[in-house]
């Protein structure tokens, strides 16, 4: 018609499900204001995606002419399969945006942060059981972390095929924290033990310390599991950015304009890596059903080690800050602080639960990390 | 002089299908254009090109699965796998639906692999017939018991997420009580000179 090809008749069935999936992420971010910052883009390049006849996702290939590759294509292959680049700068920004201070002042956290990535090897294991091949399996386990960029990182070396679906994932149930946590929290503790009331304040940490920690840090990490380095690399050299007090400029860029760029880039890449043909089928209903698996025994092996820190605990400790250990930075240290308040009118339990919530951070980054060197992936 | 010609020609030859059988043993099974197809497939598995198995799929389905899409599941599927040391074909079966993939005229093709990796390995190849009975791949698949690979990710990976972390914790605190107390002495000593 018109002398053009038109989109109309090449629509298929699947593209326009999944045209309606991404006008749901985009509703549910305006309206319902759920990670708007990750789920409005990543809605957008879902739209655009399944939109028929664009090019859009077209990749960049040595038999393709010039101009001939779609730019979320580009997106795809350059920043995401290829030199798997965008992830690591939204470590970067993050470091940059992160105060290490209240994990500093009470080191118990980094223990909380640990066990709370007991769900990426309890999903890990479901996966297998699924059929899952290993590789696949450890992409899903690792939406457990509820760390966005370290699912993207270690999926797009793993299993890129699943990529757009582990990362959707991952947002996905960092926005509905509010929902999966809380339920798992009572069922795992006590009236009694949720009121317990802690020291509000923590230690003033000194800006010695804050340095220091993001270098020896990651020395000990990357030199343990030297595949983490992309990540833990660059969230410790935002952090020492940040901290140093003398690259302001470097740091404010890393904290606004540079995660803002990237953020962009990123989200509409894993939206373009959705479309419907790799998406809907029954493997990914078990991709979703496993990392919601994972994400609810993430916080219920943290919680379990908070109980045991409790008991074990000279001064007073409250068992609910094991579920901030999942890495849904500030929500599940928000959900902490909201159901310890609801509970004891006195408890002020964010800054702790900000100690485990930025431990869960590193501790996910470790685990993507061993991932990746049990492959020996090379890139 | 001829009789130890032909008994050197027949050794070789003998040599040959020796050597040449374990890579596919008993595939006969199999019509002889999709045998061909799975000597190519797995010529170019065991020689670590597996992006190279696109050119094997069929034209229908490439036009359903993008070049990337299957060169990012083989990568996940065989990568870290390696070279075949055997390999029998032990089932062959045909379908008209298989997983994901629209209704068709499928070949299902599953072989006992021995892997040096993996020495009970299964591959599952399937192949789409096409009109003038030549074949296209479709799908591919290995899968071995992957538990006990699976027991050691989960128990090292644990542990090491446990000690790096418990590794922090205790240098955090010792920086801590060190820069704390370095603190200290440098406020001490600045005390007597302001008096």
């Amino acid at each position: 018609m018109f002398g053009i090809k038109m989109g109309f008749a090449y629509l298929t069935l699947g593209q326009a499900v999944m045209i309606l999936v991404g006008l749901g992420f985009i509703y549910l971010a305006i309206k319902k204001e759920w990670e708007p910052y990750e789920l409005l883009p990543i809605g957008a390049g879902m739209l655009l995606a399944n939109l028929p006849l664009t090019g859009l996702t077209t990749q960049p290939s040595p038999e393709l002419g010039p101009g001939m590759a779609g730019f979320l294509g580009i997106i795809l292959k350059y920043g995401l399969y290829t030199w798997t680049i965008l992830p690591q700068f939204i470590f970067f920004g993050i470091g940059a945006l992160t105060d290490f201070g209240p994990m500093i002042a009470n080191p118990r956290s980094f223990l909380l942060g640990a066990a709370a990535q007991i769900g990426i090897y309890a999903s890990f294991a479901g996966a297998i059981w699924l059929g899952f091949n290993i590789k696949e399996a450890c992409s899903i386990g690792i939406i457990g972390g509820a760390d966005g960029p370290t699912t993207i990182y270690t999926t797009g070396l793993l299993a890129p095929d699943i990529m757009g679906i582990t990362a959707t994932a991952a947002y996905s149930y960092m926005a509905m924290v509010a929902i999966i946590q809380p339920p798992i929290i009572r069922a795992l503790t006590s009236k009694k033990e949720r009121q317990i009331q802690m020291k509000p304040m923590l230690r003033r940490v000194s800006r010695t310390e804050k340095i220091l920690f993001p270098i020896y840090a990651s020395i000990i990490i990357i030199l343990m599991i030297p595949k983490s380095a992309p990540l833990v690399g660059m969230l410790f050299l935002g952090n020492l950015f940040r901290e140093s007090g003398v690259v302001e400029r470097l740091s404010d860029t890393a904290q606004n304009e540079l995660i803002n760029i990237i953020t962009i880039l990123l989200m509409l890449g894993i939206g373009a890596s959705m479309p419907a043909e790799k998406v809907l089928h029954g493997r990914t209903l078990m991709v979703l059903f496993l990392g919601l698996a994972a994400f609810a025994m993430g916080t219920a092996g943290g919680v379990l080690l908070g109980k045991i820190m409790s008991r074990l605990s000279k001064e007073p400790f409250n068992p609910m800050l094991g579920a901030a250990g999942v890495s849904a930075v500030p929500m599940s240290a928000r959900i902490v602080q909201n159901l310890g308040r609801q509970e004891n009118k006195k408890n002020h339990l964010l800054m702790h639960a900000m100690g485990a919530n930025v431990a869960g951070v590193i501790g996910s980054a470790v685990a993507g990390g061993y991932f990746l060197s049990y492959f020996q992936k090379l890139f | 002089m001829m009789l130890r010609r032909e008994f050197f020609c027949c050794l070789a030859m003998v040599l040959v299908l020796v050597f040449f059988k374990p890579a596919m043993g008993g595939a006969s099974n199999l019509p002889p254009d999709a045998e061909r197809l799975c000597r190519e497939l797995f010529g170019l598995l065991d020689q670590g090109k597996l992006k190279e198995t696109y050119e094997l799929t069929s034209p229908a389905f490439q036009k359903l699965e993008s070049r990337e899409n299957w060169q990012g599941r083989m990568i996940s599927e065989r990568e870290s796998i390696g070279q075949s040391q055997s390999r029998r074909l032990v089932k062959v079966e045909k379908t008209d639906k298989f997983a994901d993939l629209p209704a068709g005229d499928y070949l299902v093709a599953v072989f006992e692999t021995r892997f040096s990796t993996h020495p009970d390995s299964r591959e599952t190849v399937v192949m789409e017939t096409t009109g003038d009975g030549r074949h296209g791949l479709v799908w591919y698949q290995v899968r071995y018991n992957m538990w006990p690979e699976a027991a050691t990710i989960i128990g090292n990976g644990l542990f090491l997420v446990f000690f790096i972390m418990s590794l922090l914790a205790a240098l955090t605190w010792l920086v801590g009580r060190i820069v704390q107390s370095a603190g200290k002495k440098k406020a001490a000593s600045q005390r007597p000179r302001k008096g």
